[in-house]
């Protein structure tokens, strides 16, 4: 109950500067978060249920909501990739797509349901990630931050945890701030 | 410094036994210390790429998120490794990402591939970060060395001291040792000097085992046993053998008495056989004389008369008689000579007047067997003091010999005067061309009553006393008579004779 309490404050400061979350394409900013994007899976363990076990199946990276990247991540991700699968990127805007992806970005324009995405995703192993601010207090796993220009994260490991992935002690050692 | 040649046994067994010990120590130090040089090195060249690889992979996320302040943490935990020198992580696209210590600059550039090296002295590893395929960067160690030559320092710091210790051993060792192989020897020396210096060869050296001194030890005592049977053998030869020549010198002694004794006798023996031949002799010519002198008358009556026949026999009676005197007057001479009562006279002799009255007496001799007989002397030969009657004799008998026994030939007579030891001496040397004799028969020639053949008096005539006499005659003048020949060559008869010269004022010319 206490966590679900400390998720709330965050939602609230994400909604009070929307602009500030506003993403922009153009930005060199998403370059690097695209490449970010396709390093996480490197640090992170998933279920043997997740379909992980076949080397066939592509890794499926959905990027839930309007795509502030642009063809940037598509660039990034072509021919990439992890853990040994091929990368795959789906852009959609139903939550149903979550199901059959290991990872998903939740766009900005999202934040309004975010919550029950976050469940739906940890039901399935699903790999969150944002750049909302406050995010990750309500359940994202990795919520990308700028600090200094340069993109960081943080990470809430609980949520991890509960949707059965486990992070690398190395990613956690560079999150700016583990809930 | 002493040569090892002409060092005692004892200090070559110790320097023998330090060389060896101190050089196999020395080489297996040497190779001991390469070998745990490069283990020390591979070591440590493994620990720096273990330590690469564990930080490598922990900086995986800082360059994959591109944290250098997290990988610069990260680089820190290398300050537990003191023989870090310098670090750094280059990232994907070879640029300095991240440092060790803080603040260190000027690295070297990024090089492709993964390297563990020493390089002048440090250790420099470049390790590639990888994420499955993608290389993430690269990290970049450098560690110094000075464990590595504090180790080596150690190492020969240890060799060195367990050298000195194994060459105290080995002095310890040696000294036991030697003791075993050199008192056997010292004693062996001992007993030998102990022989040398006193001649005690009844000493002998002790034995203590059955190696190779034992065989010496035992080869010397055999060897003083030897000298020592062989002293004793020879000290006894000294005994006996003064009696022994004192018994000899006895035998010889009576000998020496026996044959004097014998040889008066015998000398006495001979002294009155010549006596007797000499009076036999002298009562044998007397009557012979009457009976050629009366001979001779006869013969001229029978002449006178004109019976001829009487007259040959009468000269058969005559040649007999005088035959028999020759033989007689022989028979004197030699037994005068024998007993010592033949002496020469000393007057002035004339050599030509000698030489030609004998070849004018022999003349008709020779003719009578085809034979010439010729004289050759220096003229101007000086007279000299000797007996004229023997020369005389001798050169009568030696022509005569020579005629006898030649027939068709040639018989020479030869004076030449020669010096023998400063003083005049001549050579009469008569040469025939007649039968000759072997080496046999010239052994014997000159011995009583022989000629070279039993038959040759038979054919030839002659007393056999004639060379025998000559000879005995030549020894009394003073020279000798030599002979040679060749059978059926002729032979060459040679007389020397001293021919003292007349003393100035002395004697009749």
């Amino acid at each position: 109950m206490r966590a679900r309490a400390c998720a709330v404050a965050p939602v609230i400061a994400a909604l009070a500067a929307p602009a500030a979350a506003v993403p922009q394409s153009a930005q060199p900013e998403y370059e690097l978060k695209a490449r970010f994007l396709l390093q996480f899976p490197e640090f992170v363990s998933w279920p043997p249920a997740s379909g992980m076990g076949d080397p066939a199946r592509p890794f499926v990276i959905l990027v839930l909501g309007e795509s502030p990247f642009g063809a940037r991540l598509d660039q990034a991700a072509a021919g990439r990739k992890v853990q040994g699968h091929l990368v795959e990127v789906r852009y959609s805007r139903d939550p149903a797509a979550l199901d059959g992806c290991q990872m998903v970005f939740i766009c900005g324009d999202q934040r309004n349901r975010l919550d029950a995405l976050v469940a739906r995703a940890a039901a399935r192993s699903v790999l969150t990630v944002a750049d909302m601010d406050g995010s990750a207090a309500r359940g994202v796993m990795i919520n990308l931050v700028i600090e200094s220009s340069l993109p960081r994260f943080e990470i809430n490991r609980a949520a991890a945890s509960a949707a059965s992935l486990s992070l690398n002690a190395q990613l956690l050692g560079l999150a700016r701030k583990v809930y | 410094m002493l040569r090892f040649d002409d060092m005692p046994l004892r200090r070559k067994i110790t320097l023998g036994m330090v060389l060896v010990a101190g050089l196999a120590l020395v080489l297996s130090s040497a190779a001991y210390m390469v070998f745990q040089a490069r283990l020390l090195r591979q070591t440590k060249a493994r620990r720096a790429l273990t330590l690469a690889q564990v930080v490598g992979d922990n900086s995986r996320a800082a360059l994959a998120f591109n944290d250098a302040a997290a990988a610069a943490q990260i680089l820190q935990s290398m300050s537990a490794n003191p023989d870090m020198e310098r670090a750094c992580l280059f990232d994907a696209s070879g640029a300095v990402f991240a440092v060790y210590p803080a603040g260190a600059s000027s690295f070297p550039p990024l090089e492709p591939g993964d390297k563990t090296e020493f390089r002048s002295g440090d250790l420099i590893v470049f390790h590639g970060i990888q994420q499955r395929e993608e290389r993430l960067g690269t990290i970049y160690l450098q560690v110094g060395s000075t464990d590595l030559r504090t180790a080596s320092r150690l190492n020969l710091l240890f060799t060195l001291g367990l050298l000195g210790a194994l060459v105290l051993l080995a002095i310890a060792l040696s000294f036991r040792v030697q003791r075993v192989i050199t008192a056997p020897l010292l004693d062996l020396a001992g007993v030998a000097k102990r022989v040398s210096d006193r001649k005690d060869y009844s000493a002998r050296a002790k034995r203590r085992g059955r190696d190779e001194i034992g065989t010496l030890v035992d080869a010397f005592n055999g060897m003083l046993e030897q000298i020592e049977g062989r002293d004793a053998q020879l000290g006894e030869y000294r005994d006996h053998l003064e009696e022994q020549v004192a018994s000899r010198t006895e035998e010889l002694f009576t000998a020496n008495r026996e044959l004097l004794v014998a040889k008066q006798k015998a000398e006495e023996v001979s002294r009155a056989k010549s006596a007797f031949l000499a009076n036999m002799s002298h009562e044998l010519r007397t009557p012979l004389n009457a009976i050629i002198l009366y001979t001779d008358l006869m013969k001229e009556q029978a002449v006178d008369s004109g019976r001829t026949q009487d007259a040959a026999d009468l000269d058969r009676v005559s040649g007999s008689a005088d035959h028999l005197l020759r033989l007689i007057n022989d028979v004197l001479d030699l037994s005068k000579v024998e007993a010592g009562k033949m002496s020469a006279a000393s007057e002035p002799v004339q050599v030509s007047a000698v030489v030609e009255e004998i070849v004018h007496a022999l003349r008709p001799m020779a003719g009578k067997r085809g034979n010439t007989l010729e004289a050759s002397y220096p003229p101007g030969l000086p007279p000299f003091l000797g007996d004229a009657t023997k020369l005389r004799q001798i050169l009568y008998n030696l022509l005569s010999n020579a005629c006898k026994f030649t027939e068709n030939g040639q018989v020479l007579l030869e004076v030449l005067p020669f010096q023998r030891e400063a003083a005049p001496w001549l050579r009469f040397i008569v040469k025939d061309t007649g039968i000759g004799m072997s080496g046999e028969h010239l052994g014997r020639i000159f011995h009583d009553f022989t000629q070279a053949e039993e038959s040759t008096s038979r054919r030839y005539g002659g007393t056999g006393l004639g060379l025998s006499l000559s000879r005995r005659l030549g020894q009394l003048l003073g020279g000798n008579i030599a002979v040679e020949s060749v059978p059926g060559e002729g032979s060459t008869f040679t007389l020397e004779l001293p021919t003292p010269p007349i003393p100035a004022g002395g004697g009749d010319a």
